[in-house]
């Protein structure tokens, strides 16, 4: 797991919940990494996993609500720090199809060793998009909160259902994404 | 006239307008600066001028097109007397283009043949008679 | 823990931070040095190559352009000699004025044939060819040969491109030639050419002639490579050759499919 993601954890405990109860979340956690968390550094996933789940359980949140709104909170993170992927864009549609070819591409570049996520998109109408879902870690929550975030960022209402399913022994989820008017 | 730096090439040209029987008489030189020297030997005497000039381009010291330069800045005066026919060793389509620009219609693949030398005299020299 | 320790606490572990990040940039740093210095190393060598490859193709060029003028020499007198000593030479004298004569018409075809080679993407500009009228045109050049053998040529639907004009003609025109020469005894050249789109465009130049046995069709596209004895099929075996350098030329493959006895299909793609 790169640290930037790592870090927008740590700033989302924070803002949300305040210093202490993250300072009391961290030294409740059995973290691997001793020395601080930097963005372009890669810690192990567990490290993570070990900040969330332990987060849950002082917040008394489920995984799944913590996850979702971790990447609400993320995506409107990442805006802020790259904003120069989202300004040709006016619609979400549109916006989110660049996310496995161009972003992607562009974090390779930056933070080396990235395991990313990979998506692939199918277009049924219009105001319609379907992305499917791969990854190791199977963050589903996490990517429905961005989604929600990049709803907020562009103003235009997304509702969206989800589905997991198996395909050739690999386990993969459909977004079923609708866009308003 | 003649003009080519390979002695060989000159003897069998020469050999090949004698059996063409176009010309009355055929000199050879072996270089641009030998050819624009007699040529000004016979302008400034008033002698008849050689009608028919052919020119290797690959020559040293003064290569074929430096020769038609010259040629046609010093003797002006004569150019519409005189037929100039550039000779190569190969169809390079560089040197095709050249000739082109230069305003050269003739531009030959050596070596000549009596064939070759009967259609251009049909060409330029019959019409004069 | 009062909040003064806990800024004390903040600030040292900010600074951590801060080391930790520089340790970063000064790996990465020395890591773009080094990819920099390995990328001037290639670049170095390809330039190496490049100027090697100017070299030999001037090397080609100039040594068959300066071998023309001596075989000319060589062939003129050869004729005049045979013209005009026909009687006096004997029966011996003509036959060694023959074997110099061949020999020497031999030379200036490998000469000639090389300089051509050599040529081959000298001229960098590109056109759209109609690749139609291309064939139409090299039809005609070849009205005599075709005539002569017989040979039907069936041409399909055929694209425009991007491409060498002169050295494109010479492709198609090498092929065909090929396709005529090579054909069966006793059965008139037919020839089909077809173009087909995918990533690139495939022309396939198809004949009914003698075909190449599977273990010879490796070396055909080198210089000078004859499968044949001069004496049943004439030529300097440059003709493939010079097609691989023109479809490498294009940035295309070229390749052939066939059997002994049964044909020849060529095929070359063009990028569309």
């Amino acid at each position: 797991m790169k640290g930037i993601i790592i870090n927008i954890t740590e700033r989302f405990i924070i803002d949300n919940y305040g210093e202490d109860i993250f300072d009391e979340i961290i030294a409740s956690c059995n973290l691997k990494t001793e020395e601080p968390f930097v963005a372009p550094g890669t810690y192990p996933d567990s490290d993570l996993f070990e900040i969330v789940v332990k987060g849950c359980k002082k917040l008394d949140l489920t995984v799944e609500a913590f996850l979702k709104k971790l990447g609400h909170y993320a995506f409107a993170q990442l805006a802020e720090r790259h904003p120069s992927f989202l300004e040709s864009y006016t619609h979400p549609k549109a916006f989110l199809q660049t996310v496995d070819g161009v972003i992607h591409l562009e974090v390779r570049k930056l933070y080396q060793d990235s395991k990313l996520p990979v998506f692939q998109y199918s277009d049924p109408s219009k105001d319609e998009l379907i992305i499917t879902y791969y990854s190791e870690r199977k963050l589903y929550p996490f990517l429905e909160g961005m989604i929600n975030g990049v709803s907020d960022h562009f103003g235009v209402a997304i509702s969206q259902t989800n589905k997991i399913y198996q395909k050739d022994d690999v386990e993969l989820c459909d977004f079923y994404l609708k866009f308003a008017e | 006239m003649l003009i080519d730096d390979s002695i060989p090439i000159n003897y069998f040209h020469k050999i090949i307008v004698k059996k063409s029987g176009i010309a009355l008489s055929c000199i050879a030189v072996n270089n641009g600066q030998e050819a624009l020297d007699y040529l000004q030997i016979k302008q400034d005497a008033q002698e008849r001028f050689p009608e028919l000039i052919f020119v290797d381009i690959n020559m040293p010291v003064i290569n074929g097109w430096e020769f038609l330069e010259k040629f046609r800045a010093k003797h002006k005066s004569i150019l519409k007397e005189v037929v100039t026919v550039m000779l190569t060793t190969s169809i390079n389509p560089d040197d095709r283009e050249k000739a082109k620009k230069l305003n050269v219609p003739n531009y030959l693949p050596k070596p000549l043949t009596v064939q070759v030398l009967k259609d251009l005299y049909d060409s330029y020299y019959k019409a004069r008679l | 823990m009062n909040n003064n320790e806990k800024n004390i606490l903040k600030l040292k572990k900010a600074e951590w931070k801060i080391r930790i990040l520089e340790d970063m940039v000064e790996s990465r740093t020395r890591n773009l040095y080094s990819a920099n210095l390995d990328l001037q190393q290639r670049n170095d060598a390809l330039q190496e190559v490049i100027i090697k490859n100017t070299e030999l193709e001037q090397f080609a060029y100039v040594a068959s352009h300066d071998l023309q003028e001596p075989l000319i020499t060589i062939n003129s007198f050869i004729d005049l000699l045979g013209q005009e000593y026909k009687g006096q030479l004997g029966e011996q004298g003509n036959q060694y004025l023959k074997f110099i004569a061949d020999s020497s018409k031999g030379l200036s075809d490998v000469v000639s044939d090389l300089l051509h080679y050599s040529r081959i993407g000298t001229n960098r500009e590109m056109t759209t060819i109609d690749c139609n009228k291309l064939i139409a045109s090299i039809e005609s050049d070849l009205s005599a040969t075709i005539a002569k053998s017989k040979a039907t040529i069936d041409v399909n639907p055929l694209p425009e491109i991007k491409g060498f004009k002169t050295e494109l003609r010479l492709l198609f025109q090498n092929l065909i030639s090929n396709a005529i020469k090579f054909c069966a005894e006793g059965t008139p050249p037919h020839i089909i050419i077809s173009a087909e789109k995918g990533n690139n465009w495939t022309f396939s130049v198809q004949d009914n002639g003698i075909g190449i046995a599977r273990e010879d069709q490796g070396e055909i596209f080198t210089i000078f490579q004859r499968l044949h004895s001069k004496n049943d099929y004439e030529g300097t075996g440059i003709g493939l050759a010079q097609c691989k350098k023109i479809v490498h030329l294009h940035e295309g493959e070229i390749w052939i499919n066939s059997t002994q006895g049964q044909g020849s299909t060529f095929c070359f793609s063009i990028p569309a």
